[in-house]
Order: C-alpha cells, then sequence, then structure tokens
C-alpha cells in the first residue's frame, strides 16, 4: 500500500494583537499533526469547533502555509515554501467546503465554474474543456444540461455534487472533505455519501473527511484521527477506535453521539464546560480541565502520542492504565 | 384535557390566486410533563407550525385551525393582547440559532429581566435577582459577572443556556425548542439536552422538540410526529415508531442514516428532496419519491389513519417486518 500524503509535525501558529501597546500572543492552532493517508482509503478527522480541524485542512490544500513540519506527497519531500512546488500540489489535493450554498459563485454558470480550474492549470482548447466538463456532470449524477445553469437553481444536495465536479476536474490524488454533508438534510445527505464512496472506488481517491458527526466517520472512515485543541489526542483504525476508544475525550465523544437503537447507546460521560481557549491554554495535558480521570501528572506534563494495543494515544491515565475498561 | 390540543392547522403563504400551503391540517396534542419530538427535512413546515401555535406567524402567512387551545382555552378568538400574555409566560420559544437570536445591544441580563418584567413585574432589584438565579438553574459558570456579558462575549453553548434562561423565566407550562442544538458541537449538544430534560422533569413542562435529528429525537421524546412537505405522516410512541416504522417516509429516512447501515457499504438513500411550493405531486406527496407507491397513491391523496396514538398517512402503510400489504 503507497502513501499518498504524509504530513509530519505540522504546525500553524497565529499571531493575535491582544490590545495597544500589548505583545503579540501566539495561537496555537494546529500544534504537531501527524499521519499517513493511503491511496483509496479515507483518514476521517473529528473534534468539535476550535480543534484545529479546518486549519488542518487549510494547511493541506496549501491555503495557508505551515509555520513547522513537513509534507511528503507520493513519497516525496515537498518543500512549500517554493511557489512551483506549490502549484503543482495543489492540483493533487483538492478541496470541497462544508456549506454550498456559499462555496459556488452565483454569477457564473455551472459550466464556468467547472471549467475554471482547466483555464488556470491546463492549455486545454475551450472544446475539450467542455467536453470534460460535461463528462465529470455525469459521473456525480448530473445531466448535461446543467451545464449551462445557474448555482441558485440547484437544491443543497446538487449543489453539493457540483462542488464535488469541480474538486475532481483536475483528476486530484487527494480530496479534503470539509463537513461535506453536514448542511444538507438526511436523505440528501445519504445521497452525496454514497457517491462520494463511489467516486472513490472509481478512481481511487484518497480522502480527509472532516467530520464531527461519528456516526457518519463510523460508516465512511477507514482511519480516524481525533483532535483537540491543536492536538491528537487518538489516531486509530475505524475497528479499534469504535469498538475500544481508550481516549477519555473520544469515549465523551462516542457517548455524546445520539443513537436511534436503545441497543447501540453507551452509558452517557457528561463533559464538563467547554473546550478552553487556544490563546490560553491550560498546562499539562489541553484537555485535563474537563476529564474526570484527572491527575496531578495531567495537569502539568504533556502526553506524548504513544502506540498502544494497536492505537497512537496521548493519554497519562491510558498508559498508566489508570482507565476503567469501557 | 391536554395542555395543547391543535386540530387541523394550516398556514398558508402567497396570494390568493396562487396559495401555498406551508402546513397543511397537522393535529397535535402535548400532555404536561411530555416530550413530543417533531422531526422532518427542511421543508416540512416543522418550524412554521411552531411559529403558528406561537402566533408568530404575520401577513401575508395565514393560519387556520378548527381548535388551536392551549388549557382548553381557544387561542385564536383571543385578543391580540389577551394572546400576548400567554405566549411567552405559559408558552415559551428556544430557537436555532442562539447566537443570532439574542439581541447584540443588550447584556445578557438586561434581556432576561426584560422577559420578566412584560409578564411578572416586580422591582429592578427582584427581577435581578430573579435573572441571576435562572442563569445559575441553566448552569452558567460564574452568573454575576456573566448578567452584564453582552451575547457576542458568549460561546454558542453558552448563548443557548441564556436562550433557556430566558425561555423559563416566567415558568412556562409548554416549551418549544426548535433546533435547540443544530448549531452546536455534540459534547456541548448532549449538555444542553439534558439540562432541557432536566427542566422539563423538574417543573412538569410539556416540551416540543423540533429537529431533523431521528437520533435526537429517538433519545430525547416520548412521542414522536413524523412530518413531510407540511403533512403530518406518522405519529407513535417512539419506542414503536423507530422500531416498526409504518409509512415509507418514515422507514426510508431511518434507512438512509449510516447507522442503519453497518456492515453495509453503501447507504440506502431515498431520491429525490422535499418538493418545493410549486412543485407539489398530486395524490400523495411523497408518491414521486416512494419505492412503493402505485398508481392509486399518484392519483388520490391519502389521509391519517389508525388509532388515535398510532396515526399513518399512507394507503399501504408497513407491516412489522418492513413491507408493504399492496
Amino acid at each position: 500500500m503507497t502513501a499518498v500524503l504524509q504530513a509530519t509535525d505540522l504546525k500553524k501558529h497565529y499571531a493575535v494583537t491582544q490590545g495597544f501597546l500589548k505583545p503579540k500572543a501566539s495561537v496555537k492552532a494546529l500544534d504537531g499533526v501527524s499521519f499517513t493517508l493511503h491511496a483509496a482509503k479515507t483518514l476521517a478527522v473529528v473534534g468539535e469547533s476550535g480543534c484545529g480541524k479546518s486549519t488542518l485542512a487549510k494547511l493541506l490544500t496549501l491555503i495557508e502555509t505551515p509555520t513547522e513540519g513537513g509534507l511528503h506527497f507520493d513519497g516525496e519531500f515537498k518543500d512549500v515554501h517554493q511557489p512551483a512546488v506549490v502549484k503543482s500540489l495543489r492540483r493533487q489535493i483538492q478541496i470541497i467546503f462544508q456549506n454550498p450554498y456559499g462555496s459556488l459563485n452565483p454569477r457564473k454558470k455551472i459550466g464556468s465554474i467547472l471549467e475554471e480550474p482547466l483555464i488556470i492549470n491546463t492549455d486545454l482548447s475551450a472544446a475539450e474543456r467542455k467536453e470534460k466538463a460535461l463528462e465529470m456532470l455525469q459521473k456525480v449524477g448530473l445531466r448535461p444540461e446543467h451545464y449551462s445553469r445557474y448555482p441558485h437553481m440547484f437544491s443543497g444536495g446538487q449543489r453539493q455534487r457540483i462542488a464535488i465536479a469541480r474538486g475532481l476536474m483536475l483528476n486530484p490524488k487527494v480530496l479534503i472533505a470539509d463537513e461535506p454533508v453536514s448542511a444538507l438534510d438526511v436523505s440528501v445527505q445519504a445521497q452525496v455519501l454514497n457517491l462520494l464512496m463511489d467516486l472513490q472506488e472509481e478512481l481511487k481517491l484518497a480522502y480527509i473527511f472532516i467530520s464531527h458527526d461519528l456516526s457518519i466517520v463510523e460508516h465512511i472512515a477507514d482511519e480516524v484521527l481525533v483532535m483537540y485543541l491543536g492536538k491528537v489526542v487518538e489516531y486509530a483504525d475505524k475497528e479499534t477506535l469504535f469498538t475500544a476508544p481508550k481516549h477519555p475525550y473520544t469515549r465523551a465523544l462516542l457517548s455524546s453521539t445520539p443513537r436511534i437503537h436503545p441497543e447501540q447507546r453507551i452509558e452517557r460521560i457528561q463533559l464538563k464546560g467547554e473546550m478552553p481557549s487556544p490563546i490560553d491554554p491550560p498546562t499539562g495535558c489541553a484537555f485535563h480541565t474537563r476529564c474526570q480521570f484527572v491527575n496531578d501528572r495531567c495537569k502539568q506534563e504533556t502526553p506524548e502520542l504513544i502506540t498502544t494495543d494497536g492505537a497512537q494515544i496521548a493519554c497519562h491515565a491510558v498508559q498508566e492504565a489508570r482507565l476503567p475498561y469501557l | 384535557m391536554s395542555l395543547l390540543d391543535v386540530k387541523n392547522l394550516s398556514v398558508h403563504f402567497g396570494t390568493g390566486d396562487h396559495p401555498f400551503k406551508a402546513v397543511d391540517q397537522i393535529s397535535l396534542t402535548v400532555e404536561a410533563g411530555e416530550v413530543v419530538g417533531i422531526v422532518g427535512e427542511s421543508g416540512s413546515g416543522k418550524s412554521v407550525s411552531s411559529l403558528a401555535v406561537m402566533g408568530l406567524i404575520d401577513f401575508p402567512g395565514k393560519v387556520t385551525a378548527d381548535a388551536l387551545a392551549f388549557e382548553g382555552q381557544e387561542l385564536q378568538t383571543l385578543s391580540e393582547n389577551d394572546r400576548r400574555k400567554i405566549t411567552g409566560k405559559d408558552i415559551a420559544m428556544i430557537f436555532q440559532e442562539p447566537m443570532s437570536s439574542l439581541n447584540p445591544c443588550f447584556t445578557v441580563g438586561d434581556q432576561i429581566m426584560e422577559a420578566i418584567e412584560v409578564h411578572q413585574g416586580g422591582s429592578r432589584k427582584e427581577r435581578k435577582a430573579k435573572a441571576l438565579a435562572l442563569l445559575k438553574q441553566v448552569g452558567i459558570p460564574a452568573p454575576e459577572s456573566r448578567m452584564s456579558a453582552y451575547p457576542h462575549q458568549l460561546s454558542g453553548g453558552m448563548s443557548q443556556r441564556v436562550m433557556i434562561a430566558m425561555a423559563i423565566a416566567c415558568d412556562p407550562k409548554l416549551l418549544i425548542a426548535d433546533e435547540p442544538t443544530t448549531a452546536l458541537d455534540v459534547t456541548i449538544q448532549a449538555q444542553i439536552i439534558d439540562l432541557l430534560l432536566d427542566l422539563q422533569r423538574q417543573k412538569n413542562m410539556g416540551l416540543i422538540l423540533i429537529t431533523h435529528d431521528l437520533a435526537l429525537v429517538a433519545e430525547a421524546a416520548d412521542r414522536v410526529v413524523v412530518m413531510y412537505a407540511g403533512q403530518v405522516v406518522e405519529t407513535g410512541r417512539v419506542d414503536e415508531l423507530f422500531r416498526t416504522p409504518m409509512h415509507p417516509y418514515t422507514q426510508a429516512l431511518l434507512n438512509s442514516m449510516p447507522e442503519s447501515a453497518i456492515g453495509h457499504k453503501r447507504l440506502r438513500a431515498l431520491g429525490g428532496v422535499v418538493p418545493g411550493a410549486n412543485d407539489r405531486p398530486t395524490g400523495c406527496l411523497l408518491s414521486p419519491r416512494c419505492e412503493y407507491a402505485t398508481d392509486r397513491c399518484r392519483t388520490e391523496a391519502p389521509i391519517p389513519s389508525g388509532p388515535i396514538e398510532r396515526q399513518v398517512r399512507c394507503f399501504f402503510p408497513l407491516s412489522a417486518s418492513g413491507s408493504t400489504a399492496a
């Protein structure tokens, strides 16, 4: 199995002004994230708002440049500070956004939305571009007559199909989906998820699937990365994570996800309070302010990501075997 | 006598030539101490029907009903002023987006005190003490300092707690929560739902929980009302309805959830979208999307049938094994 995309210790720190004459503070939006993504596989990134999921998407698509850390694409190290490298990577790593009502230009017809990436990145003729756009429309389940319509004439699910088509126009190897179905209704959500899975099989796409809905993640992902305050707290394959979640935060997330069938419900672990501000993160383990298994070590020492039972976990309580089994 | 008794409530929008029924003859009862869930996709009329109960539908919207009674008192014949004494006091509502339902120009304390002033009066000092007690009750940390906070200084979960404090300020007998957790993270969603259910039990309130999240309703509600394109298609007790859905739409919604497809690659999606104002089909409104539809479904509109506690609007309701009689 070949790794398509490999991230090593990615960091993004933003400088924020705190007020006149005060020194600038640094927000660690992303603080050391590493993962390996294989062809035709899906890596899901989960966590609450503010945990750095979308910052990760911005770094991987090179909308933002990482403060530290490196990217390997197809086994080759890529220097993200060189414009030529950035340009070639952007063709290979595409993104679809959360809200299809905001991500499509209302003044452009679907045809020109789909052809724009080709105009910028290739030297195809107008006729060839149109042919490619029509082919792609069909691939995502739309009809040729949609080519000359405007975005407002489509429903949310159809718009998300258009966004997916645009993302695939340059035949990328990696598609980053930032909450692609959270703005859609349940029945439409299932249609779009099915489309994403079909396309993955057909085109051997690798997905980075950012979501906060664990029941969707359970369905679509191969591996799961759980993030909290810019750091990875648990990184495991899907079966391990959903059958034996270890990190207290992962357990709390799973237990908070509502389930239809009573037999699938697990005892609710109620998290106190909210995620702390990344401007002023807690000392030690970032999760210790909300964790029920906290002790003095957690408050002082930041846990490292250590492989335990086939999963990478950053938690003192897990290493010290202080956690009760589920 | 039921707390709320709605019979054949309809809401029309549009002009005389082109009337559009956003809500079509829905009937609903809520008892004291009962949690009723209303589920449906966007455009199914969930929010409009609750706004109609609150008396918040403005011109050109037109509300008609055979009965709209709160504690036996008919609301439609009341004068504006008399009705306003009930809504906001005995019937309160929580809206979907806490961030935009709070007034950005006033402090949290002022906004809660306003609700108390309108319905209960009292001196400023008494109102302040009451507001503080409410903030404590909904679990806001450091309520004294939060009294003078503006909405932009609060997180989404905190704002929703403030909205709940405002809604329960006058000890309502019926609380309508319209997608109270849609904009929130799962862990915060669990906190807010637990808070709502605690308050509901303490005060023996009737609670109408409107949401598109079937799993949330399955966990929180006693009875469920499923809506589609302005009509109630199925009602029943929560465990029965989710275990043995009788309407094809309920079945399709449940099937399209990732939870129901564990072990399968593809989700069983329901094709198409909810019909809009101008493309309502003749006959059963679900017929173009229904896999069991017959010629009768396409020409004739079904009416709700079955015992009062388990009504279905379908000619061929599903049996317990999940197939139709046709």
